[in-house]
């Protein structure tokens, strides 16, 4: 179930599977903040279809390169990405990439639940108001509603959509960043380790909304908790002091790794 | 790799040590009392003392006539009006330019020598004596621009250069308060700068900026130097039609009648100031009521 | 092929202790193998029974391992080379617990055999049980070092196990053809050479879950060097 390819006896130490083109392409990131540099030459696919999990111990960049596909670096002024960052094709660090829709196609889910203070109806319906996204409110209403049954909260709030989205729980506020982030329609969704912050069985509902995202929507998911990784990806990409040391499938990580430190980073041996 | 050893924690020398503790603490709530009941004190003496003198003043008459020479005739209305006017001039220019200056200046500003030269700037200039802008107003306004000698125009753009360093520290630090998870959400779901300031950023930093706004107002009210300065010293038996004629503002007023050789004045004196404290009450209380409104929590 | 410890100390010890269960074992289900040979070369009854008697050290044993491993899996989640050196632990105990048993079985056998030192093929035995051991205990030694390519040697020498059983099952049929009245005591001891064959190749089945779990390829999918393995 978890693997949708069938495994070979061939030589395991595949690079980036080559039978369809991936969704987004990274070749040779680097990323400076001022002098340091945090990312030391990156190359990695995301496809669609599979969800691709960051490891590796805390300082190792994994949350920077996710913050480069889309383009949230710009925000921090000494940040200096080098390289090719590609989504279909399209450069997005190019003028021609507009940085506002990029966002939008390419949609970020944060480590501390941060609905807006707003209202839940409010905070799903912000994105695609603001990118014009429905003609009247019928349609913004179903989009909405779509986006709140995706996101798997629509059943727990459909008859309080004025509430705050701030009175949420924990995990159900961060299942309403995520159909926040549904709602303008991506191609891509990021996760910057989502469930840090929830209890073992918010996490377990996100996990499983993950599961159901994976078939619509290229996810990639920064996790510092190895099971997480384990349970919910297809391919993991272990970062280690600003590189990227091993990527392959999940599977032949976890039980058979090819470099020594990600063997030691995933048994526990590290520091 | 400790022993069941007796515990530090609860021989006798820890125990006074803890209950030197708790005397210290009690002393200081003690001294903390005092000094919040003497400050009360001079402040209860104040009203006591103003309502005393001046509570038999306080009449219809009063309230609603204006300025004059007898002292039985004299009232505070045409004071009261100048101060409104001069406060809504103050406000219709102050606020604006200080809230969009903060804005600009946390939010799209780059950060080089420039920008902290203009930071250290304003925070000094809204310590600058009020007199000072009295100075200006007169130079300016007055000499240069040729307005309207004691006008509650001139008076409210005088108090206007004053009030604005204010809003825009208290708006910056309003600003810089809100939390960049909100800006972050905003930013992925493809918001611009442009939205994510005006959708987000303002709305939770407007209960910040209306406490500075409070702050300036209050002062701006209180303020008699400058407004000498400008000229609205003068005897105006009239209230004022509009923001171009001569008016003159309360605390003007309050201190013309102290300075009169009549003692029939006292009681007008007394009786004015405590208009006045209401009217900052008053101006508070609205602004207070308008800061709660807007205060979301997050 | 050694790495550092764990960063909770714990758990290296949990796979020390599982490692030195399966080292026991091996100590305990070799010294039954040689035994049961002595005994019925010698002809030890008493000898015999003691055997079949500390077969049930090794059972118990066994019980012992499956629920460390157990233990180990659910508390110290285990992953890549740890998780596979866990699993082989496990099946690896219930091979040396067979092992074990076809001692017991040699040694059952030593009161029914009383003519035995008349057999000439029974000279043979010995020799082929001691290479039968040496193959358990060497692997067992490459489980406990995590070293593949002492597991591959061991593979090697089962094909003169093999050689053994085939020239004593050619000479016991010609004894028995040539006997007919020893028929009875011949075919004991045919089983207790395939017992001691099967021995070797368990030892062989071991080598391959060492050499899994030491670098998380099978032996049969390893590209091979110039001797071919005859895997029957």
């Amino acid at each position: 179930m978890i693997d949708t390819i069938v495994p070979t006896t061939a030589d395991t130490a595949e690079p980036p599977v080559k039978e369809r083109t991936p969704k987004m392409s990274a070749r040779d990131i680097h990323v400076f903040y001022g002098a340091k540099e945090a990312l030391k030459g990156v190359d990695i696919d995301i496809h669609d279809d599979r969800v691709t999990a960051f490891i590796g111990p805390s300082g190792c960049g994994k949350s920077t390169f996710l913050r480069c596909l889309n383009r949230m670096n710009d925000t921090i002024p000494s940040a200096r990405v080098t390289g090719k960052i590609e989504l279909d094709g399209e450069d997005i660090n190019s003028a021609a990439m507009d940085v506002v829709q990029l966002r939008a196609r390419v949609g970020m889910v944060f480590q501390k639940p941060n609905p807006f203070p707003k209202s839940i109806y409010e905070n799903v319906a912000y994105g695609p108001r603001i990118h014009g996204l429905a003609q009247g409110k019928s349609e913004l209403d179903a989009i909405v509603e779509k986006s709140l049954k995706r996101a798997g909260l629509w059943d727990e709030v459909k008859d309080r959509l004025q509430e705050s989205g701030t009175a949420l729980s924990g995990g159900q506020q961060q299942r309403l960043c995520i159909a926040r982030a549904i709602a303008v329609d991506p191609e891509v969704i990021l996760m910057d380790e989502p469930c840090s912050a929830l209890d073992p069985i918010a996490t377990a509902k996100i996990e499983e909304l993950i599961h159901e995202l994976r078939g619509r929507y290229a996810i990639a998911i920064v996790t510092h908790n190895m099971q997480q990784a384990a349970r919910v990806s297809q391919r993991t990409a272990f970062f280690h002091l600003g590189e990227m040391v091993e990527y392959g499938k999940t599977s032949e990580i976890f039980t058979n790794p090819r470099e020594q430190r990600t063997q030691d980073y995933i048994t526990g041996r590290y520091g | 790799m400790s022993s069941i050893a007796q515990s530090r924690w609860t021989d006798g020398s820890m125990n006074k040590l803890v209950a030197k503790r708790y005397a210290a603490e009690r002393r200081f709530r003690l001294y903390g009392l005092a000094a919040v009941g003497i400050s009360l004190a001079f402040l209860a003496f104040l009203l006591v003392t103003m309502t005393l003198k001046g509570a038999g003043g306080l009449s219809l008459d009063f309230l609603t006539g204006s300025d004059s020479t007898e002292a039985a005739r004299a009232g505070v209305w045409g004071a009261l009006k100048g101060s409104l006017l001069t406060i809504l001039v103050t406000m219709a220019l102050a606020f604006p330019i200080g809230v969009l200056s903060a804005l600009y200046l946390e939010e799209f500003a780059p950060r080089n020598r420039w920008t902290d030269m203009i930071e250290v700037s304003i925070n000094n200039l809204a310590a600058v004596p009020s007199i000072i802008f009295g100075l200006l107003g007169l130079a300016v306004f007055l000499n240069f621009m040729h307005l309207p000698r004691s006008a509650p125009l001139v008076g409210g753009l005088t108090l206007a250069l004053m009030t604005m360093p204010v809003i825009v520290i208290a708006g910056r630090n309003a600003i810089k308060s809100v939390p960049p998870s909100i800006r972050d959400a905003a930013l992925g779901v493809g918001a611009s700068k442009m939205q994510v300031v005006f959708h987000h950023v303002l709305p939770l930093a407007l209960p910040g900026i209306l406490t500075g706004t409070i702050i300036g107002m209050a002062r701006a009210l209180g303020e008699t130097a400058p407004l000498l300065m400008i000229g609205m010293r003068a005897f105006i038996a009239s209230p004022p039609r509009g923001i171009t004629d001569p008016s003159s503002v309360l605390p003007v007023q309050i201190f013309l009648w102290s300075d009169e050789v009549d003692r029939a004045f006292v009681e007008k004196t007394s009786a004015a100031i405590i208009v006045l404290l209401v009217f900052m009450l008053m101006m508070n209380g609205l602004a207070i009521y308008l800061r709660n409104k807007f205060e979301r929590r997050w | 092929m050694a790495t550092s410890g764990h960063t909770i100390k714990a758990f290296d010890e949990d796979l020390d202790r599982l490692r030195a269960l399966i080292s026991q074992m091996g100590g305990l289900a070799e010294h039954a193998i040689r035994e049961s040979m002595r005994c019925l070369v010698q002809r030890d009854l008493e000898g015999a029974e003691k055997i079949v008697e500390n077969d049930k050290k090794l059972d118990a044993l066994e019980i012992e391992t499956e629920k460390q491993v157990v233990r180990l899996i659910a508390l110290r989640a285990p992953m890549a080379g740890d998780l596979r050196d866990v699993v082989a632990a496990l099946k690896i105990s219930s091979v040396v617990e067979r092992i074990g048993d076809y001692a017991k079985n040699i040694a059952k056998r030593v009161p029914l055999l009383d003519k035995v030192h008349n057999i000439e093929p029974v000279s043979l035995m010995p020799e082929m049980a001691r290479i039968a051991t040496e193959m358990v205990h060497d692997v067992l030694n490459a489980f406990v070092e995590r070293d593949a390519e002492a597991a591959v040697r061991v593979v090697e020498r089962d094909q003169a196990v093999d050689d053994f059983y085939n020239s004593i099952f050619r000479a016991l049929l010609t004894f028995m053809m040539e006997n007919p009245n020893n028929i009875g005591q011949s075919t004991h001891l045919l089983f207790v050479a395939k017992n001691v064959e099967r021995v070797g190749d368990h030892a062989t089945n071991i080598a391959e879950m060492v050499y899994y779990a030491a670098t998380g390829q099978h032996l049969a999918d390893r590209p091979r060097g110039h001797s071919p393995l005859d895997v029957q």
